[in-house]
């Protein structure tokens, strides 16, 4: 195996990869990426054995072959050359020698037969979705993904590809998001799929730019691809509880108030909040919506007004700063409306003026206050 | 088989294959029997089996790209469960690896790799008492999500008694995943105290003991690996009542180019140490138990096997049986100075000693009963401190 390649290119793709490879695990192999030289192309991978990723470059091809390379050993070696071109060459046992302009160089690899194999995802079933949009469906929901282990189908989002539109919904069971999509994905797939959320959060990184990626739902495996670049992800097998179920009907009393300014006030009222409860109150009235926390192990205690339009009989409701903030911070409308029935139920939120084409609707379900 | 040597327990591996054939095999299984009997070597090459892509005469081919991966312990559908040291503070959601420092992530490493070369390797790591909880939440998280390769994800829990020490934590995380099992998920627990964990998890897995193992299979391994003399391996396999763990590591000691000489110095504190001296020998053997309890057992056991040896030449004189026959020297003046001790009675109290310090009884206190029922027994006298104390914690 041998090829030339500049050496930011393969620096470049040293580091992307290093999203994948697992910090600590129990098998070696895991800590190298692999190199493969093959029909003029190069293509390197890493995988945790739950993630794996792919990426193709340009490379100037003299021999085919594949050799694993430790990860991070190659990145700080690649990081330290010159700009420019640099030679790559599999020796005997796995030896494998860098040349630049400077000097040679040479670590150890280990044969490729170690390496685990790619999964196996068949591209038949496929949707095409735009780079931007994906981006934004993951950055709504991806928050509100459980980290309860008890509750391992809430460790993702909830993919529904559908006839006639997209919905993707992430919930904790204290707070849940649904975003639909009012148009059908292109390709014809439909289907339901929980998606890791750590996958998520690395596939983000790669949509900033693109303009359409493609997803390929396999038996096990989801595999989306991006430009030259393929990431996998296994699916969680596990049933999405019907969450159509628990948005209320009738929730009769409606608030709608500026959003920036309910948030700042948010942000500010929570510092005084206890540290484990988090908790604030809302007191919902005709001027609006006062807000307050105490807390009496600090000592400490804050209360805002903020302006708004209230309909309904008055209320006095607890929520979790962080969660209320949260939720609030994902909407992106000038103004927000919120909907509630009771003190011991779930409120919607959501933003005056959605987005043409789409619904992001947020659940919060309140904590009782304690006196 | 992935294993080229392991000692088959033919029953017991018939009565699995019959049911991995039939598609009747039980979701989770609980291997136990003696220490150094293969259950670990079995509980692999039945996983092999169910995702070998081409079995032959009923078990895995050890061939096949799935036999491949399990053979190094690399399938990514395999998870193994060990005791950890917690060397670092854990957060609830955190990785257990996280509990370890590099060193110990190399070295668990290196034991899994050892394992998948051997199966009577026992993987275990110093200050190793308990299963992590965190495992356990790793394991939800994972046994989640579809398997990696399509076919049979198999979860292994070596020494699984720790699941429940110091507390049940562990236990008590893994036993929803017991009771709602994962599609195509098989667990096997393995253990040599069954009797350590929890009713709760004893009712949801399917019981099979591996007895100790048989003489001839047990020479057959020792004499391959370690190209041991045939009586020499009859004379080791014996002493270690079938244990390969056991076995293994008075090879390796003997390698080490002083067999026996582990338990040196315990057995020189114990003939010269006044009982002034004792509370820091007392201190040491304790504070080893806490850090290194493997390294402790294994020099109690050589001591055991001293005694065993002291027993032997005592009323045979010959050096024919020993272990230690290269120190028989040294033996010989052992029983010179104690013309009246009861070896017999002083190996046999080291044994209940070792029992017992499984079993979290007060190590300081255990150590000091033991060291004078030893001193006792050299003097010709028989005392069983150690033995009074296992009433408390019910029968051996
Ligand atoms: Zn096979």
């Amino acid at each position: 195996m041998k090829f030339t390649i500049q050496k930011s290119t393969l620096q470049g793709a040293l580091q992307q990869l290093g999203k994948v490879v697992p910090s600590r695990s129990t098998l070696p192999i895991l800590s190298s990426v692999l190199l493969s030289a093959k029909d003029g192309r190069l293509s390197l991978r890493a995988t945790d054995l739950e993630i794996s990723q792919i990426i193709t470059v340009d490379a100037v091809m003299s021999a085919e072959g594949e050799v694993a390379v430790p990860q991070r050993t190659f990145l700080e070696i690649t990081s330290e050359m010159p700009e420019g071109e640099l030679t790559f060459e599999v020796q005997k046992n796995n030896q494998v020698q860098l040349t630049t302009a400077f000097g040679t160089y040479s670590i150890m690899g280990k044969p490729a037969a170690e390496y685990p194999s790619l999964p196996s995802v068949d591209r038949q079933q496929a949707v095409e979705i735009e780079g931007k949009l994906l981006r934004r469906v993951i950055d709504k929901t991806a928050f509100a993904v459980s980290r309860d282990d008890l509750k391992p189908s809430l460790m993702g989002v909830l993919f529904r590809f559908q006839e006639d539109n997209f919905i993707a919904v992430a919930t904790d069971s204290h707070r849940l998001v649904r975003y639909t999509y009012h148009e059908p994905p292109k390709g014809g797939y439909v289907g339901d799929n929980i998606i890791p959320v750590k996958f998520l959060n690395i596939l983000t990184a790669y949509l900033e730019n693109v303009d359409m990626v493609t997803f390929n739902i396999g038996e096990n495996h989801i595999m989306v691809q991006s430009g030259d670049t393929e990431l996998y992800t296994r699916i969680i097998e596990e049933r999405f509880p019907d969450y159509e179920t628990v948005f209320p009907q009738d929730n009769d009393k409606k608030l709608v108030v500026e959003r920036e300014e309910f948030l700042s006030a948010v942000r500010r009222v929570s510092i005084f909040s206890n540290r484990t409860t988090h908790q604030i109150s809302l007191k919902l009235g005709a001027d609006g919506l006062n807000l307050s926390t105490e807390d009496a192990e600090t000592v400490s205690a804050a209360q805002e007004q903020v302006k708004g339009v209230f309909d309904g009989e008055e209320l006095m409701i607890g929520y979790n700063a962080n969660y209320l903030r949260d939720v609030i911070s994902h909407l992106d409308s000038d103004t927000v409306k919120a909907e509630f029935s009771s003190a011991v139920s779930a409120a919607i939120f959501y933003s005056e003026q959605q987005r043409e084409g789409e619904e992001l609707t947020m659940l919060l379900m309140p904590i009782r206050l304690s006196e | 088989m992935i294993y080229s040597d392991l000692v088959w327990h033919r029953r017991q591996w018939d009565q699995l294959q019959t049911a991995v054939r039939a598609g009747r095999l039980a979701h989770a299984h609980l291997f136990h029997g003696p220490a150094g009997s293969g259950k670990e070597g079995h509980a692999l090459e039945l996983g092999a089996l169910l995702n070998c892509r081409s079995p032959r005469d009923g078990t895995a081919c050890g061939l096949c790209d799935s036999c491949l991966k399990m053979a190094t312990l690399q399938h990514p559908d395999l998870h193994i469960v060990v005791p950890l040291p917690r060397r670092n503070p854990l957060d609830k959601h955190d990785p257990p690896l996280k509990a370890l420092r590099p060193a110990d992530v190399q070295n668990l490493q290196a034991q899994l790799q050892a394992k998948g070369s051997d199966p009577y390797h026992k993987v275990a790591l110093e200050g190793a008492h308990s299963i992590l909880i965190n495992s356990i939440r790793e394991l939800r998280r994972t046994a989640a999500l579809k398997p990696a390769e399509g076919g049979w994800r198999v979860i292994l829990i070596f020494d699984a008694e720790k699941l429940a020490q110091p507390t049940p934590a562990a236990a008590n995380a893994l036993l929803k995943l017991l009771e709602e099992p994962p599609p195509q998920t098989v667990f096997i627990l393995v253990t040599d105290r069954p009797n350590l964990l929890p009713p709760t998890i004893h009712s949801r897995c399917l019981r099979l003991h591996f007895p100790a193992l048989p003489h001839a299979g047990a020479k057959a391994y020792i004499i391959s690996r370690y190209n041991l003399d045939p009586t020499d391996a009859d004379v080791l396999i014996h002493t270690c009542g079938g244990n390969l763990h056991l076995a293994r590591q008075v090879l390796a000691s003997g390698e080490r180019g002083s067999l026996g000489g582990a338990a040196d110095d315990l057995l020189e504190a114990l003939l010269q140490v006044k009982p002034r001296h004792w509370e820091r020998l007392v201190n040491d053997l304790a504070q080893l138990w806490r850090r290194q309890p493997a390294e402790l057992h294994y020099r109690l056991q050589m001591l055991q096997l001293w005694f065993r040896d002291l027993l032997v030449l005592s009323q045979t004189g010959s050096g024919e049986k020993l272990i230690f026959g290269h120190r028989r020297e040294q033996l010989q003046r052992h029983l010179d100075t104690f013309p009246r001790a009861l070896w017999g009675v002083a190996a046999l109290a080291v044994e209940s000693g070792q029992s017992l310090l499984e079993r979290q009884v007060n190590p300081a206190l255990l150590l000091t009963n033991l060291i004078l029922d030893i001193r006792q027994a050299m003097k010709g006298r028989e005392a069983p401190r150690v033995g009074s104390l296992a009433a408390p914690a019910g029968p051996a």
